[in-house]
């Protein structure tokens, strides 16, 4: 293949991409009024009410609460938004899978994509919070995209591990919403690390997902740089977990035709 | 606007009523101007209203019945060694039965003597119940044991009415000034080399703040008199048992500071055993920008101070507080909750607006899509009509094909045209579990009893055949023969077990009709989404998109949702879409020209012939022979999965048509 019609393909790649998430919004908020501004709206409304509850009992220990809650919640819900779609994303584009030209891989991607949009919203939202509760700029926060990539590395991994699985077992989906539940409670969203002992703390700190979030937190509360290991731990979860996303779905790529 | 006129849309209003069906909403709209503009009015009104309304209510809620705790006196002056009274009051606008609070004070200065309940070190509890006043006073007793000044606060307050009704929570705090004892007096204090900003020797509490980076402080001390002996102690509020005697260092204390607040006590003993303390405030920010004390100086908005008598508590003394020291993320949190229910009520109320108009539109394109339908079978009877002549030329067309193609057959095998499909040997299985192990616990129940039965069911058996570059091969077979493996594996969505295909997969066109459409998605959505997938660039689109439209007669519906199309409609729209390229080399068609209304299968039977003469290769997939007998010039018979027949249209249909019958 010339590089001419690689780059044409590369170019029509995107394009499928690009549609088919656009397909996922109008298709999410179709029947709402509000749209698009609810990918701003939720995050929002979600920290006000945890706020609410929390602040109370955290007062002492976290400082500038709703902050902390909202880095949290909207690293959480890149996270779980990317690979909760992308699980289902095989066995719903099911009739588009036959019909088309590119790698399976597109439909996983574009629904991580999907989230990463998502994501991008609420940062309008997040900004807007940044400002309200007065959290100066620093240049520390210019590495958020490398975090992000990494994070969407994992996800991407995760997603494609799910999505094979998903073909499979229809129950993958639901043991996954509990495994989230309780991932959620051990990523620390809401409440303060400092403060637990033994394995509990131990488990957290093992999570790669609250790594990243933690990392965001330091970058942006802090101003400060994550410490080196941390960066490298994230990075290495993120790398190791694509490449055995990668390498089971590839594995599993002519069977999955075959079950669908 | 006549009301004559009026009435007489009321009255057809009503007619439709009756008849029912969706019209009733969709006219309503049009009763415009007057009524419409009332409604917007109120629309964009109510929810200002409310937010506003809300807004108060979050202020009113609080100030309600005016419960509050304050003391005696706005301050207190003690003598050391000596009992001393101090009186805590609750009162409110309206009368109140029951009391309750705890009153805490610093253990290491005052003693307790008496006046209420002591719970443990610091803190004293009081409540009292069956007052019919508005206002109670319970006098506390205690001894200063240690000069200086000192703070006793009213916390976690609760003023309950007969009916359950008051407030908690209620809080105030008061200074006690406690006279120097002799020779007590510190004369000079340095932090970091400087004098201490405002010291007095007689002022017993001083507050500063350090920059973010600092980790520690440097404090020096000079007495009055040299005979004194000093003892310094650091911590902060939280962990008040716990402190650290700080131990000096020619002279200096070197004091770690913590992120926050954190309190130096100096302790300062005469030659007689009498003792007096001073304390330093020293606040470490965790983020310098980070906003903090917005409430001290402005008592008037922060709602804890408005409930405290002693409200203008100085800077330093605002740590006992409980911490005034952080944004006000109530009041920020109750704005934009209030400012998102007020968008969600109006947009609420848009919507059911809004949704009158959606509903009328709706009606207008049913009424649309009724009308195109009728008209669509009164041109396909009028084609019917005019067409006798129409019928008879497509027969006649018929008796002349064969001929034509058989001469072209004949052209074609002369110049034996290049192979364009090569299916070698192919065999497809698929592990098929006796009954499949749909989820996780039954695969791992059945995997350790050992009972995973694997069934190995072939699909296609060594089915072999080659397509030229413009022959037009139907693939026939009943139901569940492999007919649809045959086209996966030839548009290389699966691979097979065995055997070899060789096709260039870019020039294949798959359609098949009604997958792939997205039903929330506009029509035009959707010829985007779909496109992409198979294989359009976006400027392709762009520059094809009034043909597809066109041939697809969907004009003016393109930005109506998928949902509200009729079948017909869809079928249409992908079939326009799947067509649009030029000629695709090979254009694969699974059950197409067996659906689809009258119309439509003409004029989409008439685009295939166009495409077939333009040289592309077609593959048709039916079950039903006389599709396959009108346009084909090969056959292929699949029958479960083994090759039964290759040949002319006519032979194999025929003995498809034989098998078929013999079954029944």
């Amino acid at each position: 293949m010339t590089k001419q019609e690689q780059k044409e393909q590369r170019k029509q790649y995107w394009f499928v991409i690009r549609e088919l998430t656009s397909r996922e919004i109008k298709r999410k908020y179709s029947r709402s009024y509000l749209g698009i501004i609810w990918s701003v709206l939720n995050p929002l409304l979600s920290m006000c009410v945890i706020s609410l509850i929390f602040t109370q009992l955290f007062r002492r220990s976290i400082e500038n609460f709703p902050i902390y809650y909202l880095t949290g919640s909207i690293v959480w819900q890149l996270f779980t938004g990317a690979t909760n779609a992308a699980m289902t994303s095989l066995v719903d584009n099911k009739m588009l899978l036959i019909k088309v030209k590119f790698p399976m891989d597109i439909f996983i991607l574009s629904r991580v994509y999907t989230s990463l949009v998502n994501f991008l919203y609420s940062l309008v939202a997040y900004v807007i919070m940044l400002v309200v509760f007065r959290v100066t700029p620093c240049w520390t926060m210019a590495l958020a995209p490398v975090i992000v990539l990494f994070l969407l590395l994992f996800s991407l991994g995760i997603a494609h591990v799910l999505a094979t699985a998903y073909v499979f077992f229809g129950d993958v989906k639901h043991l996954y919403s509990v495994l989230l539940t309780l991932w959620m409670y051990m990523s620390a969203l809401f409440y303060p690390v400092d403060q637990l002992k033994g394995i509990v703390k131990m488990v957290i700190q093992i999570n790669p997902v609250f790594n990243y979030i933690d990392c965001m937190r330091t970058i942006v509360m802090k101003g400060q740089l994550p410490a080196m290991t941390q960066m490298i731990y994230i990075a290495a979860w993120g790398i190791v977990m694509y490449l055995v996303g990668f390498v089971v779905f590839n594995r599993h790529r002519n069977d999955i035709m075959k079950k669908l | 606007m006549g009301s004559n006129k009026v009435l007489k849309k009321a009255a057809k209003i009503e007619k439709k009523v009756k008849k029912g069906g969706p019209g009733f909403l969709g006219t309503c709209a049009s009763h415009k101007s007057f009524r419409e503009r009332l409604h917007k009015t109120f629309y964009a009104a109510a929810p200002l209203a409310v937010a506003v309304f809300m807004l108060l209510a979050i202020d009113l809620t609080v100030q309600a019945a005016g419960e509050r705790v304050y003391f005696g006196s706005e301050g207190y002056r003690w003598e050391a060694g000596v009992i001393s009274p101090i009186g805590v009051y609750a009162g409110a606008d309206t009368p109140f039965a029951s009391v309750e609070w705890n009153v805490y004070y610093d253990a290491s200065v005052l003693e307790y003597v008496s006046g209420g309940e002591l719970m443990e070190p610091g803190v004293v509890h009081v409540s009292a119940s069956g007052i019919s006043g508005n206002s109670y006073m319970q006098m506390l007793q205690f001894i200063p044991r240690v000069s200086g000044g000192t703070q006793i606060r009213i916390g976690d307050a609760s003023v309950t009415g007969e009916n359950g009704e008051g407030a908690s929570n209620l809080q105030a705090v008061v200074n006690v000034e406690i006279p120097l004892a002799q020779g007590c007096a510190m004369e000079e204090v340095r932090v970091n080399g400087m004098p201490l900003e405002g010291f007095s020797p007689e002022v017993t509490f001083y507050a500063m703040e350090v920059a973010a980076r600092d980790g520690q402080i440097e404090l020096e001390v000079n007495l009055t008199d040299e005979r004194t002996q000093v003892t310094v102690e650091a911590g902060t509020l939280q962990n008040v048992g716990n402190w650290q005697t700080v131990e000096a260092a020619d002279g200096v204390y070197q004091i770690q500071l913590r992120d926050g607040e954190n309190i130096v006590h100096v302790v300062t003993q005469n030659v007689s055993g009498e003792r007096a303390r001073y304390a330093l405030s020293v606040t470490k920010p965790e983020n310098p920008q980070v906003m903090v004390d917005g409430n001290d100086g402005n008592g008037n908005e922060d709602l804890r101070n408005e409930s405290t008598e002693a409200g203008d508590s100085n800077d330093g003394l605002a740590a006992a507080n409980g911490g005034g020291h952080r944004p006000d993320y109530e009041k920020v949190l109750a704005v934009v909750l209030t400012v998102t229910v007020a968008l969600l009520i109006a947009s609420t109320m848009f919507l059911l607006c809004k949704e009158k108009k959606r509903r009328e539109r709706r009606y207008r394109l049913q009424k649309a899509r009724r009308r195109s339908g009728g008209s669509r079978r009164g041109r396909g009877g009028g084609r019917r009509g005019q067409g006798r002549r129409g019928g008879f030329q497509t027969v006649d067309l018929k008796k002349e094909n064969p001929q034509r193609l058989d001469a072209g057959r004949n052209q074609i095998l002369l110049e034996e045209p290049e192979i364009e499909i090569m299916v070698e040997h192919v065999t497809m299985e698929f592990k098929h579990e006796s009954d499949e192990a749909t989820s996780i616990k039954e695969m791992l129940i059945r995997t350790v009893k050992g009972q995973r039965k694997v069934e190995r069911f072939k699909a296609l058996d060594d089915v072999s055949f080659m397509v030229r570059k413009g022959e037009v091969i139907g693939i026939i077979g009943t139901n569940g023969s492999g007919k649809s493996t045959i086209l996966k594996i030839i548009s290389g969505a699966l691979i097979p077990t065995t055997g070899k295909i060789t096709v260039d997969r870019n020039k294949i066109q798959l359609l098949t009709l009604g997958t792939g459409f997205d039903f929330e998605l506009t029509g035009r959505e959707n010829v985007y989404l779909n496109g992409s997938i198979i294989g359009y660039t976006k400027e392709y689109i762009d520059e094809k998109y009034e043909d597809i439209v066109k041939f697809a007669e969907l004009e003016g519906f393109m930005e109506e949702k998928v949902r509200n199309y009729s079948s017909g409609m869809v079928s249409r729209l992908g079939f326009a879409i799947a067509t649009v390229r030029d000629t695709p080399e090979i254009l694969i068609l699974d059950e197409v020209l067996s659906v689809g209304d009258m119309f439509f299968r003409q004029k989409s039977e008439a685009r295939i012939q166009e495409m077939i003469h333009g040289g592309s290769t077609v593959l048709i997939v039916s079950h039903s022979t006389s599709v396959i007998r009108k346009n084909c010039t090969k056959v292929v018979w699949i029958e479960k999965g083994i090759l039964r027949a290759i040949g002319k249209p006519g032979e194999v249909c025929d003995a498809y048509e034989k098998m078929n019958e013999a079954v029944k």
